[in-house]
Parts: C-alpha cells; sequence; structure tokens
C-alpha cells in the first residue's frame, strides 16, 4: 500500500487509511497486489528488453545527441547525420560523373561510327568493335572509296563527254587518217582520239561485225585497226578496269590524257614508254587480238 | 526509483540502450502485466510485449518525470485490452471465467499473503470491470485519483465511487476474522 498516492485528495487518503485499518482487507488486497503482480517469465523478459531496445533505437532520429552518446559504440547523432550528408553528396557526384562519361562514350560512339575519329583513334575503335561484332569505317577502307568515287566521275564523264562531242563527224576519220599515215600519227590522234576512240572503236567494231555504217573506216580501221585498237583499248581499260585490275594505272592516267596533256603523255609514252600508256598500247600492240577478243566478247 | 536515477534511465532507454529497458522492465513489467490479468487479457504477457513496444517506439517523444512516464505506461496498456477485446469480441467477465480456474479464498485472512493468481481472479469475479481497473490502477499501478481518472476518462469523483464500491465488494466477500 505504500505505492497509493495518498496525498493528492483529502478525502481519498482517508478512504485508503481506512481500508489500511482493517488487517484482513489489507492482507486480501496487498495478497491480490502480489498475486497478479508476478513478473513474466524470465525467457519473455529477455525478449521483450531486447525488442523494446530494438524499437527505441530504430526510432532514434528523434533522439538528441546527448542521449545517443550514452550507448557505447554508437556513433553521435552528428556523426551520423554528416554520414548521410556525405553519402548523398558522393552519391550525387558519381551520377554526375557517371552521365558525363556516358555522355563522351555515346558522342565517341557517334563520331566513331560515321567515321569522323582521327585516323589512329577510328582504327582503334574499328579493331576493337570489330571483335564484338560491330563494323565501323576503318580509315583504310575510307580512303579507298573516295579515291573510287574520284576516279570515277573523271573517267565516265570525261569519255561520256568527248563522245558527246561528236568525234564521229569531224574527228574520227581523220584522226584514223592520221592515224593511218604513220606513227606520228599516234600523237595527234592520241590526243583527240584516245577517249573517242575508245568507244569509236567499241562502236566500230561492234559496227564491224554488226553495221556497216562505218564501212570506209573501218577498212582504215581494219587495216591499222591494230593499232587503233591499241589507242582504243587504252580507255577501255578505263572501263575494263575489271578485266585488266593489273592497268590501273593506265587507266588513271588515260582519261587524264583525254582531257588535257594526254597527246603529250601518249606521246612521251611512245617515246620513252611512259607508264600505263606504253603498257597500254605495248598491250594493245602485242594483244591485239586480245584486245579484239575482249572486245569481241563484250559485244558477244 | 528516484528521480535523477529515472531521467537517467529514459535517456539511456530513448537512445535503445539495453540495460536501461532492463532497469525499466524490472520497475513496471510486474505491475503492468498485473493491471492486464486484472482486466481479463486472455494473453497478459503477450500484451506487456506490445505495450512495451509501444513505449520503445514512442519513448523518443516523450518528457515529464517517473509520475507521468508511469501514468502513460497504464495508458498504454489500458488502450491495448480495449484493442483486445474489440479484437476478439469478447466481453470481460467471459475472459474472467475461462483463463483462470475457480478457486475458493481462504477464509483465513492470513491466506491472501500468499494467494495464488487463480485465488486473486476469483476475488476479482465480485467486481464489475470499471470497479477492477480503478481497483488495478490505484492498487497494483499506484497511480493517483487524478492519474486514474485521466487513464479511465471520468472525474476523480467517479473514481471514488467506484473504488469505494469495489473495496466494499471486497470485504463482503473477505470472511471476517474471528
Amino acid at each position: 500500500m505504500a505505492d497509493f498516492n495518498l496525498s493528492d485528495d483529502p478525502l481519498d487518503g482517508v478512504f485508503w487509511e481506512s481500508v489500511m485499518s482493517d488487517p484482513a482487507l489489507f492482507s486480501a488486497i496487498t495478497g491480490l497486489r502480489d498475486a497478479l503482480s508476478a513478473p513474466p517469465r524470465e525467457a519473455l523478459r529477455s525478449i521483450q528488453i531486447a525488442a523494446a531496445a530494438d524499437a527505441a533505437a530504430a526510432a532514434t532520429p528523434v533522439v538528441g545527441a546527448a542521449s545517443a552518446d550514452l550507448i557505447v559504440g554508437r556513433p553521435s547523432f552528428w556523426a551520423r547525420r554528416t554520414a548521410i550528408v556525405s553519402s548523398l553528396a558522393t552519391g550525387v557526384f558519381f551520377k554526375v560523373a557517371v552521365g558525363a562519361l556516358a555522355l563522351t562514350t555515346a558522342g565517341g560512339g557517334v563520331a566513331a561510327a560515321a567515321g569522323m575519329l582521327p585516323g589512329p583513334a577510328q582504327a582503334a575503335a574499328a579493331d576493337t568493335l570489330q571483335f564484338i561484332g560491330l563494323k565501323i569505317p576503318h580509315p583504310d577502307d575510307l580512303e579507298e572509296p573516295i579515291d573510287d568515287e574520284l576516279d570515277g566521275p573523271v573517267v565516265v564523264p570525261a569519255t561520256v563527254t568527248t563522245t558527246a562531242t561528236g568525234d564521229e563527224p569531224t574527228t574520227n576519220s581523220p584522226m584514223s587518217d592520221v592515224e593511218d599515215d604513220d606513227d606520228q600519227g599516234h600523237d595527234e590522234p592520241s590526243i583527240t582520239t584516245t577517249g573517242p576512240n575508245d568507244e569509236d572503236d567499241d562502236d566500230q567494231q561492234s559496227d564491224d561485225q554488226s553495221t556497216p555504217a562505218t564501212t570506209p573506216d573501218d577498212e582504215d580501221d581494219d587495216d591499222q585497226g591494230d593499232e587503233e585498237p591499241a589507242t582504243t583499248t587504252t580507255p577501255n581499260d578505263d572501263e575494263d578496269d575489271d578485266d585488266r585490275g593489273d592497268e590501273e594505272p593506265a587507266t588513271t592516267t588515260a582519261p587524264n590524257d583525254d582531257d588535257d596533256g594526254g597527246a603529250d603523255d601518249d606521246q612521251g609514252g611512245d617515246d620513252e614508254g611512259n607508264g600505263g600508256a606504253d603498257d597500254d598500247q605495248g598491250g594493245d600492240d602485242e594483244g591485239i587480238a586480245g584486245a579484239d577478243d575482249d572486245q569481241g566478247g563484250d559485244d558477244q | 526509483m528516484q528521480l535523477h536515477e529515472f531521467e537517467g534511465v529514459l535517456h539511456a532507454a530513448q537512445a535503445g540502450a539495453d540495460w536501461a529497458w532492463s532497469r525499466l522492465h524490472d520497475a513496471y513489467a510486474g505491475r503492468v502485466l498485473g493491471y492486464l490479468r486484472s482486466r481479463g487479457a486472455v494473453d497478459p504477457e503477450g500484451l506487456l510485449g506490445d505495450v512495451l513496444l509501444q513505449v520503445a517506439r514512442n519513448v523518443g517523444t516523450f518528457e515529464g518525470g517517473e509520475s507521468e512516464f508511469r501514468s502513460w505506461l497504464f495508458l498504454i496498456a489500458h488502450n491495448r485490452v480495449i484493442d483486445e477485446r474489440r479484437r476478439r469480441g469478447r466481453r470481460p467477465e467471459q475472459e474472467l471465467r475461462e483463463v483462470h480456474h475457480p478457486a475458493v479464498a481462504s477464509a483465513e485472512h492470513g491466506a491472501f499473503e500468499n494467494m495464488s493468481l487463480d485465488a486473486a481472479m476469483e476475488m476479482l469475479e465480485v467486481l464489475t470491470d470499471e470497479q477492477r481497473e480503478v481497483l488495478a490502477l490505484r492498487v497494483i499501478a499506484g497511480l493517483s485519483l487524478e492519474e486514474t481518472a485521466a487513464i479511465m476518462d471520468k472525474n476523480a469523483n467517479a473514481i471514488k465511487q467506484l473504488q469505494h464500491r469495489a473495496i466494499t465488494s471486497l470485504r463482503r466477500k473477505i470472511p471476517t476474522s474471528p
């Protein structure tokens, strides 16, 4: 009964005084309290204590630093808050770094795919990505197509334009006449007829076998067609790059000869065996039949 | 538990110290368990664990002395008993009869000193639920008249009448000594 709070109300105090004055009633109430207040089992006690301590520790964000310091080995509130802030800042930094790296990688990948990287870097990227099956332009691959593309437009328009300029009515036959005259005819005819004669010869040869339209010249061409094809096969080489891949240098010089100084080159080629001209002509000279065969084969 | 001692224990308990919760458990677990038993709780020990967990979750926001802490502790126990009754949908009188075997109190008043739990529960059967709660809060928990009134949501005079009727009923139950 000592736990009774009897001081707050006089009447209540008097009441409990009367209760304690009755020994039987006092003993009954005391026995009732002790029986009901028997402590829980020891195993349950330890479990409840541990659970309560853990629950209180889990709710520690509202606890001040002073009370947190009472726990041995537990960092203070400020230390934990500093750690949280630093971890958040670190996370933000890494996110920014990863984003920048991703953008750089993506930009480099796009540049590599477009072949816009510098040569060594492009080569390294191409070699590396080739291992995983990705094919991006290689610097070596990038250079050759450009040359091919440059050769193509130069060759084809040149022959076409010269053909279109109409060598047939004006220069074709005179040139063939000149060529018929002598070997020097190679100088002048080769200037103008190298390009035209290519197709002219093709046409003529096709005409030789098919059309009689150019019969007068055909005889000359037939006579010296051995030489004319020699001049005409030069452009054929240009167009027959696939057939005579070995003569690609000759084909590259031939169109230039057609355009500008082809005569000089041809002359030089005749005199000193210049490059592809000599090869072309020589090849043609020696391989007239072959040229004819090719052309005939093409025709056929 | 002295006032300055209680403040240190409370701060340590707020931080989650095991030793502080051990002290609080030793000081209040028996009383809370007695209150729960007197209220006819089906699983008083399990309900005690719930009360302690609720206290642990909210002890960080508690401010006050030992008297306020004890009043808060039994208020939580009071609410847990109500929750349990709502879950089970049973009346407290039925709980008392199911849980405890009937026992006959000894006619000798000296026998109350070693009263068994069953005998104590049989004595409480003569009381109403409110009389049992008033008696438990006043005698077992050691709360004041106002604190008891606050927990039971009644005024002090109602508590006085309830405890008076409860003591009168117990007096009738107890055989007078020769």
